[in-house]
């Protein structure tokens, strides 16, 4: 479905944002990643052996929330399905979202050799809150 | 606030007394992941959170009690905490006594103001078994 205005503005913002994912276990997981949007999909860009990137493998069911970066108290929580993992592109979008959540180069946390992937996220259910 | 529970590291107890969002991923009833932010606090190493009743992630702990809950400094977005947890218990908060101190850990009030008459709200309980932190 459409992402709607109100959203992609924070999509399009340094905006919180918390990954929600399945372990093999069928236990949730979560964690905080930085968040982007091509307009269409919500953008997650993570690493090739990321627990979460290996859990989406094995189903691609997410749930993401994404907050106001003025106002943590309202987000929106995106319901839907990882359409793609793909390596295209991947390390020029972490040094773009790198500036734009901390205003420079990405330090490469995880080492230089890390295998970048964007998560291309197709949303079905959009809930708002606060 | 009482301490910390043993499995949550001493260095990072400031997340779980200061007035942060907790992040709790929970799985709904086809065994996909939902996402919402609550108010928590801990109480006897055990993270709480308010809950009314008539709400999805209520069922959704009744029938997988296990949960994962990301906490991050509001001061400093690359520290933070993850805990991941079993719903141990529910309990009942008749006269609203626990989503009130939640108003006052939050928001500086007395009484929590969006109330609405019939919400029924219940305290979930759960009991973190793992955590990982970064910062």
């Amino acid at each position: 479905m459409q992402l709607t205005d109100d959203l992609l503005a924070l999509l399009r913002q340094p905006s919180p944002c918390y990954l929600a994912t399945s372990m093999r276990d069928g236990s949730p997981q979560v964690t905080q990643t930085w968040v982007d949007t091509d307009g269409e999909h919500v953008l997650i860009n993570s690493v090739e052996t990321h627990v979460k990137v290996k859990n989406i493998a094995r189903d691609p069911r997410v749930a993401v929330a994404i907050a106001d970066p003025d106002n943590s108290f309202r987000y929106f929580q995106v319901r839907g399905r990882v359409l793609e993992v793909t390596k295209e592109g991947a390390v020029e979008h972490i040094e773009m979202l790198s500036q734009r959540y901390t205003g420079g180069p990405y330090a490469w946390y995880g080492g230089r050799d890390q295998v970048r992937v964007i998560l291309v996220i197709e949303a079905e259910s959009i809930s708002g809150m606060g | 606030m009482s301490t910390a529970s043993s499995v949550i590291p001493e260095a990072y107890a400031d997340l779980l007394e200061r007035p942060l969002l907790a992040h709790v991923a929970t799985i709904g009833p086809d065994g996909e992941p939902q996402n919402n932010s609550v108010w928590f606090d801990m109480k006897d190493g055990m993270l709480r959170f308010s809950q009314t009743t008539g709400r999805q992630k209520y069922r959704n702990v009744q029938d997988e009690p296990r949960v994962a809950l990301s906490i991050v400094d509001a001061d400093n977005p690359y520290r933070y905490l993850e805990v991941r947890g079993t719903v141990e218990r529910i309990d009942p908060d008749p006269d609203n006594a626990f989503i009130n101190s939640m108003a006052k850990k939050y928001i500086n009030q007395d009484v929590y103001p969006w109330h609405q008459p019939g919400d029924t709200r219940v305290v979930v309980v759960i009991r973190p078994e793992h955590t990982s932190q970064m910062g």
